[in-house]
């Protein structure tokens, strides 16, 4: 192939690549990360992080002034968002705020109380319901009902208003939310954008911090006042806002210290290019192949391939360090290609066990990895000998490494100390009580702990849903749904009481707030006609003190109650109310779901028992911690497996390939070693294991590899064998900055893999030249 | 029953007080009332309570025992014509309904119009000046010997409710209670301290 062509070939695949790189969508999608064919509770699970309601919770505190100003401020921030175009929803106690929640109950509560059945408006019940309101009155609430007496005697509102409560209501002061003790104001916001909107929640956010200033600024006692966020969108937004200019940081850094390297191990800047051109062609590639593959690129694959590629960077310093100054190129490919070969054929069938991964998101990175260090090993073989047909001259620390390849050499007599290291670590490795992996999901977010705490606090005073605890229901459309809803929560509500065991606190149920039409009409058929309801309650109200024609209200309520329409989603429409409905019952591709919320579940074991005894295969108990570490459980699981047979399949490579089978071991043995160290250096300071671990150890096994390879294939009195461990020094430097650099971040996943690849690479390097055959680098 | 000397100078400048008193100058009978009323730890009393409501032909009528220790338990047990039981402990305030249902346990402060009332008897017999200014304005007929409390409420909630609080006592013991509401109705409240 003339040189022509192959630049040519080389420019229209990246062309090509960039084609569909264009075209292709970038999703962020979590479910790419679920099990391809996910249990009922991930796939709720992930729909909850996804657009849940909990999603979109923002947590808000307004502290640091005296507390008649924080109300101040807080009734002035809810005036600013209430109707904002970002916020569905401001809440922070006024009853302004729940005028619609309040006037749908009140209005309705004749169709919505479950208390409507047939004698509830006999002269009896009205009898004993006219008593306990006259003691209602002489109690120190007395105040608060004589007000909705005329209209509802039979106390349906306050019934119906204490089951939205819940239980847990927020303190007030000023008629607004503070905490217990006062020192912060609190409100509750719901974002319109969906939890992976995260534009849309950041707006929503400024939104937020503009109407707090001017709330702020509107009083002067309020001037240091605070606004403290929290929830998930304010987790989400956060991390990308901290990520993302932490990783282009340190990124720069990382680049711009193996550039460094680069120019004094070579003394002139050409370097530059020919050393990222692999890479960014095999980036390319592997961006290229998986929007081919998959129809679309997932934003955590294209963050981590390009790490997981950064070893197609050492393939050009091979090429460039291995050719002697001043001589072709092309001189040096054939020592170099079979050893280079095997390497990246190592990393590509240790990174294949990805492809047969269940969660797309894995399949991905493996076709990302392989894709692209094919290419780049491809653009090293042929594209960089036509751009640089001769060596380079001898850089400044060419000597130096040269010096560093004879200590090297000299590492080999350190083979049996380290080989007794390597089997010491095993040991510790193997008699490591307690448990191996770091399985709490809240270690591994990029959230602060300390964020979580405040998260925690501020959702106990204020009394926010913290969903965990769900009964799914499958039915065909909306009304089954409702219908099996109000079944299954009578069913829930019985094991609440101590005779059912007291297995929970209570249910939170979608027909709570919409009835099924059937429940409705039986409502409407239990109110009396109005003759007959005059009738008892002349009887009951015999001999009480209240004034005659006190309760005509309640006689034209009830007369209107049994002839208005049916309550359906649209009566809805524009409450708070209406969210939390959306949020309970929602349309599926194959049918209606109804969520039944449980709050505090005491003993989630017997409940599921109890659960599983119904036999109801629409019906599913759901624990979403439980589910969210049952996932992660299950990443974990999946990698380690997938490592194994990378693992194994790699040496099946290898004793495949390289002869005599003496070769083997020298080349297993070290990258064992470096593996069986790393991992319990980081398995000794953290006390745990984490996935990002694992991720790191399959680098360092396709970085390792190549060292490995390279040593074991050394000659003794080859003259290129200087020139050859210079490469491998240099190459291992580069990692180790590179890697290094990632080390000191805050975020765990890159904290994780960069001190893990850090080590391990540096770890291989040397056991490497340990287990290099006799005299080689000395010769 | 530890009632502290009175000076008469002392309540004669306390009657001429017509201003409600601002913080930062609060009148010396008053200091002296509340500190008289601080002294006091514990006290028991029978209450007999009549409202009288707009929407009713005759005062509802209840009667039983009020029981107070300092500086921040309060209870009110009524004991005809049904059983019903109020107390406050702190922040903690239980309903006992009586026979009608379990008792339930809620927070004072997510309860500001049943705080305010609370607070202003709780406040009064703690001799608690700052807690009382809290949700009321403060203002003092008479003397230590005997005096009259017209609080005034100060929250939006509760302003909504209830247009006065006047207590009535002598010495450290608080005689009588009244509320008047928004609408016109009211509640009086007689209390028969038990000696000791």
């Amino acid at each position: 192939m003339s040189r022509l062509a192959v630049l040519l070939l080389w420019g229209a695949g990246l062309a090509a690549c960039a084609l569909v790189i264009a075209r292709m969508t970038v999703s962020t999608d979590m479910s790419a990360f679920l099990p391809r064919s996910p249990a009922p509770g991930q796939q709720i699970l992930v729909e909850q992080l996804r657009s849940g309601i909990v999603s979109r919770l923002v947590l808000v505190a307004l502290d640091g002034a005296p507390t008649p100003a924080l109300t101040g401020v807080s009734k002035r921030l809810a005036g600013a968002l209430a109707g904002a175009p970002e916020l569905e929803l401001v809440s922070n106690g006024e009853a302004a705020g729940l005028d619609g929640d309040r006037a749908y109950f009140w209005r309705n509560r004749y169709l919505l109380s479950p208390a409507v059945q047939p004698g509830h408006f006999d002269a009896p019940a009205l009898r004993a319901a006219l008593e306990r309101d006259l003691d209602l009155l002489r109690s120190s609430a007395g105040a608060l009902v004589k007000r909705s007496l005329p209209n509802d005697p039979t106390g349906e509102i306050l019934a119906l208003l204490d089951r939205l409560a819940g239980g847990a209501r927020p303190a007030q002061q000023d008629g607004v939310w503070v905490s217990r003790d006062g020192s912060r104001a609190l409100l509750l916001v719901q974002t319109r954008a969906a939890g992976f909107d995260l534009d849309g929640q950041q707006a929503a956010l400024a939104r937020i911090e503009a109407g707090f200033a001017a709330a702020r600024d509107a009083d002067p006692a309020a001037r240091a006042a605070r606004l403290v966020v929290t929830g998930p969108p304010v987790f989400a937004v956060r991390s990308r806002q901290q990520m993302q200019p932490e990783i282009s940081d340190l990124s720069l850094l990382a680049s711009g210290g193996v550039a460094a390297l680069l120019l004094l191990a070579y003394g002139t800047w050409r370097i530059l290019p020919l050393a990222f051109l692999p890479v960014v062609s095999g980036a390319l590639a592997g961006t290229a192949a998986v929007a081919l593959a998959f129809g679309f690129v997932h934003g955590i694959t294209l963050g981590f391939g390009v790490t997981l590629i950064g070893e197609a960077v050492d393939y050009a310093i091979y090429l460039t360090r291995q050719t002697p100054p001043g001589e072709p190129t092309r001189a040096t490919l054939p020592r170099l290609w079979p050893t280079l070969r095997l390497g990246v054929l190592t990393s590509v069938v240790g990174f294949a066990a990805m492809l047969f991964s269940s969660f797309t998101g894995f399949a991905q990175l493996g076709l990302f990895t392989i894709a692209g260090l094919v290419v780049a090993v491809a653009v090293t073989r042929w594209v960089l000998p036509v751009l640089h047909a001769r060596g380079l001259a001898a850089g400044p620390i060419t000597r130096a490494g040269d010096r560093a390849a004879g200590l090297i050499g000299a590492v080999g007599r350190l083979r049996w100390p380290l080989a007794l290291a390597t089997l010491a670590a095993l040991i510790v490795f193997a008699t490591h009580g307690g448990p191996l992996w770091e399985d709490d999901l809240a270690s591994l977010s990029p959230v602060p702990r300390a964020d979580q705490q405040l998260d925690q606090a501020l959702r106990r005073e204020i009394g926010a849903p913290d969903v965990r605890h769900l009964v799914i229901v499958a039915a065909p459309d909306a009304e089954a749904a409702l219908a099996r809803s109000e079944a299954l929560g009578a069913r829930l509500a019985a094991l609440a009481t101590p005779a059912g065991g007291a297995l929970l606190a209570g249910i939170e149920t979608p027909d709570q707030y919409l009835p099924s039409r059937a429940t409705q009409r039986a409502r409407q058929a239990a109110i009396p006609e109005t003759a007959a309801l005059q009738a008892a309650l002349e009887t009951a109200t015999a001999g009480l003190p209240f004034r005659p024609d006190l309760f005509r209200p309640f006689v034209e309520d009830l007369a209107a109650a049994r002839g208005q329409p049916l309550l359906d989603r649209a009566s809805l429409a524009g409450t708070a109310v209406g969210q939390k409905l959306d949020s309970l019952l929602f349309a599926r591709p194959d049918g209606w779901v109804a969520l039944i919320a449980l709050r505090g579940v005491a003993d989630p074991d017997a409940l599921g028992r109890v659960v599983a005894d119904w036999r109801d295969p629409g019906v599913t108990l759901v624990d979403l911690k439980r589910e969210s570490d049952q996932l992660l459980l299950l990443y974990r699981g999946e990698a380690v497996q997938l490592s194994a047979f990378g693992a194994l399949a790699v040496l099946l490579l290898l004793a495949l390939f390289l002869r005599p089978p003496a070769r083997v071991v020298r080349v297993a043995l070290p990258l064992a070693g470096a593996v069986v160290i790393t991992a319990t250096i980081q398995l000794v300071a953290a006390g745990r294991l984490s996935i990002f671990t694992l991720f790191g150890l399959l680098l360092v096994v396709a970085v390792g590899s190549n060292y490995a390879l390279f040593f074991a294939g050394l000659r003794p009195g080859d003259p290129a064998t200087g020139r050859t461990v210079a490469s491998l020094v240099v190459a291992n430097l580069c990692t180790v900055i590179g890697f290094g650099v990632l080390a000191v971040s805050t975020i765990p996943v890159l904290h994780g893999i960069g001190t893990t690849v850090a080590i391990g690479a540096l770890l291989s390097l040397v056991l490497a030249a340990a287990w290099a055959p006799p005299r080689g680098a000395a010769a | 029953m530890s009632l502290s000397l009175v000076r008469f100078a002392v309540a004669l400048a306390a009657g001429l007080l017509l201003a409600p008193p601002a913080r930062a100058d609060v009148p010396p009978a008053l200091t002296e009332l509340m500190r008289a009323l601080a002294g006091q730890k514990t006290s028991k009393a029978r209450f007999v309570e009549r409202r009288f409501m707009a929407m009713l032909s005759e005062p509802l009528r209840s009667d039983g025992t009020l029981a107070y220790t300092a500086p921040d338990k309060l209870e009110k047990r009524t004991l005809a014509p049904r059983l019903q039981t109020l107390s406050v402990d702190g922040d903690r305030l239980v309903v006992d309904p009586g026979p009608d249902g379990g008792p339930r346990t809620l927070s004072l402060a997510a309860q500001p119009e049943i705080a305010a009332m609370v607070e202003a008897i709780r406040g009064t017999l703690a001799g608690d000046l700052a807690g009382l200014e809290r949700y009321y304005r403060v203002t003092l007929e008479g003397g230590p010997p005997a005096w009259t409390l017209e609080l005034e409420p100060r929250g939006e909630t509760v302003r909504k409710l209830v247009t006065a609080i006047r207590l009535i006592g002598k010495a450290t013991a608080i005689e009588t209670v009244e509320i008047r509401e928004t609408d016109g109705d009211r509640t009086e409240m007689l209390i028969f301290e038990e000696p000791r």
